[in-house]
């Protein structure tokens, strides 16, 4: 890990027409079809997965003003001990298999899923996962955390 | 048995199994589709090193839906199967010059943790690539290992 930038660039700088692309992929990202809540709850436990600070501790306004409170943090990582509702901890299953064993979210967790999430929204849950975890990455490597490592809201 | 994974009525008959499920949220599934058009299109790094750093992440992914894909840039762009084929042995292999080497080196280390990632290991890539390499390079392999996760979640046969 680093304190310091590794580049003067960014992404922006290099390679303008990925990361206007990289933009837009975030910008269509939303309002979309899930619940703040829930993809908030996806964001948070992706961002730990990568270690990326920034995703760990951005909360969103928007998602808290939805009812989003740190309580749902706790249980992030083991969600059947916690008191969320059974469509966030299959949700919680998906993001963490999907970073760490993709083919162990098998025929039962599908069917929960899908007996929660239409279509349209599975698609956007599955896009989220591809989105999250580039941008963490590319934070954490090229030495643009932030050295503080506390709660932002956004 | 299950259901299995949507597929979007109007994902077309061609569609894989990923395109045809993210065809549901279609704006955001094209949104992607720019981003990795975009991706083999910019000039900070070579498309034969991209295609040779994603084929590796796939080996360690056991991806057989990528590893049985061949990006069209790359494969105009002179990609060496053989190269391909010794992969796995990057480390020690003479035919993977030191530029290959640090690259194939990153897209190992963030796989497997970004944070693991040193100042001397960015600053090799550096310069081997230069700034603009190491940052589209480190962006690819995090939108390679995502979209592999992809696949193998929904256990998809093909790219």
């Amino acid at each position: 890990m680093s304190s310091d930038p590794r580049t003067e660039a960014t992404l922006a700088d290099v390679a303008p027409a990925l990361a206007g692309a990289q933009a837009e992929y975030q910008r269509v990202a939303y309002p979309g079809v899930v619940d703040l809540v829930t993809r908030e709850l996806l964001r948070i436990l992706s961002g730990r997965l990568a270690h990326c600070s920034i995703c760990r501790n951005l909360r969103l306004r928007a998602a808290v003003e939805r009812g989003f409170d740190e309580s749902m943090v706790a249980h992030l990582e083991d969600p059947e001990h916690g008191d969320l509702p059974e469509r966030q901890q299959v949700v919680l299953r998906l993001t963490r298999a999907f970073l760490t064993d993709p083919a162990s979210f098998g025929d039962a967790d599908r069917e929960t899923l899908l007996t929660h999430f239409s279509p349209e929204q599975v698609a956007e849950l599955v896009l989220d996962l591809i989105r999250f975890r580039p941008g963490s990455k590319l934070t954490v490597a090229s030495g643009r955390e932030p050295v503080l490592d506390g709660l932002v809201y956004a | 048995m299950g259901r299995d994974w949507p597929v979007a009525d109007d994902a077309g008959p061609e569609a894989s199994q990923f395109d045809g499920l993210v065809s549901h949220r279609p704006r955001y599934a094209s949104a992607l589709g720019s981003v990795e058009a975009e991706l083999w299109a910019q000039d900070a790094i070579d498309p034969v090193t991209l295609e040779l750093c994603r084929l590796r992440i796939a080996q360690l992914l056991s991806c057989q839906a990528a590893l049985g894909y061949r990006t069209p840039e790359a494969a105009a762009a002179g990609l060496d199967e053989e190269l391909v084929a010794s992969l796995p042995r990057w480390p020690d292999d003479p035919r993977f010059d030191s530029r290959l080497r640090t690259c194939l080196g990153l897209a190992e280390q963030l796989l497997m943790d970004a944070q693991g990632v040193t100042d001397e290991q960015a600053g090799e890539v550096v310069a081997a690539v230069g700034e603009g390499g190491f940052l589209v390079l480190t962006y690819a392999c995090g939108l390679f290992e995502t979209t592999q996760r992809a696949r193998l979640l929904i256990g998809a046969r093909s790219w």
